[in-house]
């Protein structure tokens, strides 16, 4: 086990490395040149200026040259500045993440109890109304864009019936706790509905493989009630892969939070990723694109690990 | 199971009677088969979008301040937008790039997918395993924000001059080419997975001990009877793609005005949500519609094609 976890780790180093340089070399591809978007506008801006920029800031070294320059100051703690909020990237990422973790464990605090609920019912009697109505919804759930729903809501709740803000969010601490919750809910409601619908399927998937097994058998044998059979021994074991299927999904779900907060106006690291693309901000598209690659890498060996602790007919190796 | 008899006897009658049941299975797929038609249909409407245009007598791209936000009439039958254009056409217009970079895409991905999940589980070894140690990083990389850097990447910067960088092929080539770059991991890992079931199987090894080479192994043996996940994988592929595609140009990243997609018409749908809400329920509504049939679609492929997991999921 340990072994596995070292060996596992090394490994993911390596990737996250490999990433580092991947993205390093394709945001380098975005369009624009630093310098030149530095200043612009400055009147006494001449090629030669520009030329002592460059070799100033080591731009005119070729590409693996400045990933080796970049890695290293970032290895000591330097992840360069935010050339569109003149601040250091960290200082600008650390609010946003928490603002996208919010969101993130609202919509997991939600979603999990909900698809072990309907995937259960589902799985009661496959093939049933009450499966095919819930495996309607998942498809749903999985068809449905997600910037779509997210205008609708705004449309109905937001437009016509003004219940609820469609954009905005309340910076902590000069905003109260059901302030920030108001304006949660959309979003969340969104990225519940997204998430849950790859849940769901699961979760009925691997009920209805627990439910025809044999220790399930048993238990009905011995007379148990339904509710205890389904709730204390198919549903729990059901539940063990599902970990596994939560780290999976938490890219895609990372996803799904960009766009959420890109059109609630949310300043999480999803816009922020998106603002800094579209604003040619160099250093923080970089980090903010690594950060959220790592945290997903790192998610799915948590997983691995989570599984076979919680799993002991596991074997890692 | 019966593959090693399926394979062995190649005779015309036997395929097609396969075929033929497979086929009987689907047609009684309710939702599977209303789903088939209403993509037939609504990809019809959206390729007969400049014959429609030109029967009605208008023009998709004519803008008019005089004609904005009309209601829907006998001339437009779903109203004019912001700039007094048919929304019915802009959708069709938008429908013709969507369903075509959903295929496109798909068999790009396909391609790709096939090829290196095929190699990977015949070869085997450390070839296989570098191989699916990059299916699981990408596989693990959140998807939209690297499409949006892929989408920004400037494309003079790799070689374009800029003209062709910004002619309406290359929009379009490089948005199916980006997708495909990330998507073809699902397809890989089922490629893979089959063909390492397949070689291990007796007959394919009795070919190898009697001279068969890899390609005609992999032609004659493999492919064929890995299709059957595969085609399942490539149908629910085109779904997601499509949302993939409608996405990125939601966000200003994948196919940009004046070319009409569903996803960037609800790009500028969101600044009028006030004042034309409408605006914004007609591309979604396409969107959700026809990747939800898709998948209706692919899932009714699934159970025609594998018959045991419809018993298996529906007996206790």
């Amino acid at each position: 086990m340990l072994r596995y976890t070292v060996s596992r780790l090394l490994q993911a180093v390596l990737v996250i490395l490999v990433m580092s340089l991947l993205l390093f070399m394709l945001i380098g591809l975005m369009p624009g040149d630093p310098v030149e978007n530095m200043l612009e506008g400055n009147p006494s801006l001449t090629p030669d200026t520009m030329a002592q920029m460059r070799a100033l800031y080591g731009l005119d070294q070729p590409v693996y040259v400045r990933y080796g320059h970049w890695l290293y100051s970032a290895l000591h703690g330097d992840l360069g500045y935010s050339s569109v909020y003149f601040r250091p990237v960290l200082e600008v990422l650390g609010p946003a993440i928490v603002q996208t973790a919010k969101l993130l464990v609202a919509t997991e605090i939600i979603s999990i109890p909900l698809a072990m609920l309907l995937g259960a019912l589902a799985a009661r009697r496959p093939g049933g109304w009450t499966d095919s109505l819930i495996s309607l919804f998942a498809f749903a759930s999985i068809s449905l864009p997600g910037f779509w729903t997210s205008l609708i809501l705004i449309i109905v709740f937001s437009v016509k019936l003004g219940w609820l803000p469609a954009s905005g969010t309340p910076l902590m601490g000069d905003a109260s706790l059901s302030e920030q919750i108001v304006h949660m809910i959309l979003p969340v409601t969104v990225l519940t509905f997204f998430h849950v619908g790859p849940l769901v399927r699961y979760v009925r998937a691997s009920m209805i493989e627990t439910l025809n097994s044999d220790f399930v058998r048993t238990a009905r044998a011995k007379g148990l009630s339904e509710s205890a059979v389904i709730i204390r021994h198919a549903l729990r074991n059901a539940l063990i892969p599902m970990v596994t299927v939560l780290a999976l999904g938490f890219g895609s779900l990372f996803s799904g939070a960009l766009v959420v907060e890109t059109i609630f106006g949310m300043l999480g690291m999803g816009k922020i990723i998106y603002d800094a693309v579209s604003n040619i901000d160099f250093n923080l598209a970089l980090v903010g694109l690594l950060l959220a690659t790592i945290v997903t890498l790192l998610s799915s060996l948590l997983a691995d690990l989570a599984y076979a602790w919680l799993d002991p007919r596991i074997v890692l190796k | 199971m019966s593959t090693a008899t399926l394979s062995n006897v190649s005779t015309l009658t036997r395929d097609n009677s396969v075929w033929r049941k497979r086929w009987e299975r689907f047609r009684h797929n309710k939702l599977a088969m209303v789903s088939l038609v209403f993509i037939l249909l609504l990809a019809s409407a959206c390729a007969m979008a400049g014959p429609i245009e030109y029967l009605m007598g208008l023009d998709a791209n004519a803008t008019s301040l005089l004609r904005r936000f009309r209601p829907p009439s006998a001339q437009h039958w779903l109203g004019t937008d912001d700039l007094g254009r048919d929304v019915l056409l802009r959708l069709l217009y938008g429908g013709q790039v969507s369903i075509a970079v959903g295929l496109l895409a798909t068999f790009i991905t396909a391609v790709i997918g096939i090829a290196i999940g095929v190699i990977a589980g015949y070869v085997g070894g450390r070839f296989d395993n570098i191989l699916m140690r990059m299916t699981d990083c990408i596989i693990a990389l959140p998807l939209i924000p690297v499409l949006i850097v892929l989408g920004a990447v400037d494309l003079t910067k790799i070689g374009l001059s800029q003209d062709s960088a910004s002619s309406p092929t290359v929009v379009f080539l490089r948005i199916v080419i980006i997708i495909a770059l990330v998507d073809w991991t699902t397809i890989a890992r089922i490629a893979r997975a089959g063909t390492i079931t397949v070689r291990n199987v007796d007959y394919v090894r009795a070919a190898t001990v009697s001279g068969a080479r890899a390609r005609y192994n992999v032609l004659v043996h493999i492919l064929p009877n890995i299709a059957t996940p595969l085609i399942v994988a490539m149908t629910l592929s085109v779904g997601r793609i499509i949302l993939f595609e409608s996405t990125l140009s939601f966000l200003g990243f994948g196919i940009v005005p004046p070319t009409p997609t569903w996803g960037n018409m609800l790009t500028n749908a969101q600044q009028l949500i006030i004042s034309a809400p409408m605006l914004a329920v007609y591309p979604g509504f396409l969107i959700f519609t026809t990747v939800m049939a898709v998948n209706f679609v692919g899932d009714g492929v699934r159970s025609a094609f594998d018959p045991r997991a419809e018993t298996g999921s529906g007996s206790h």
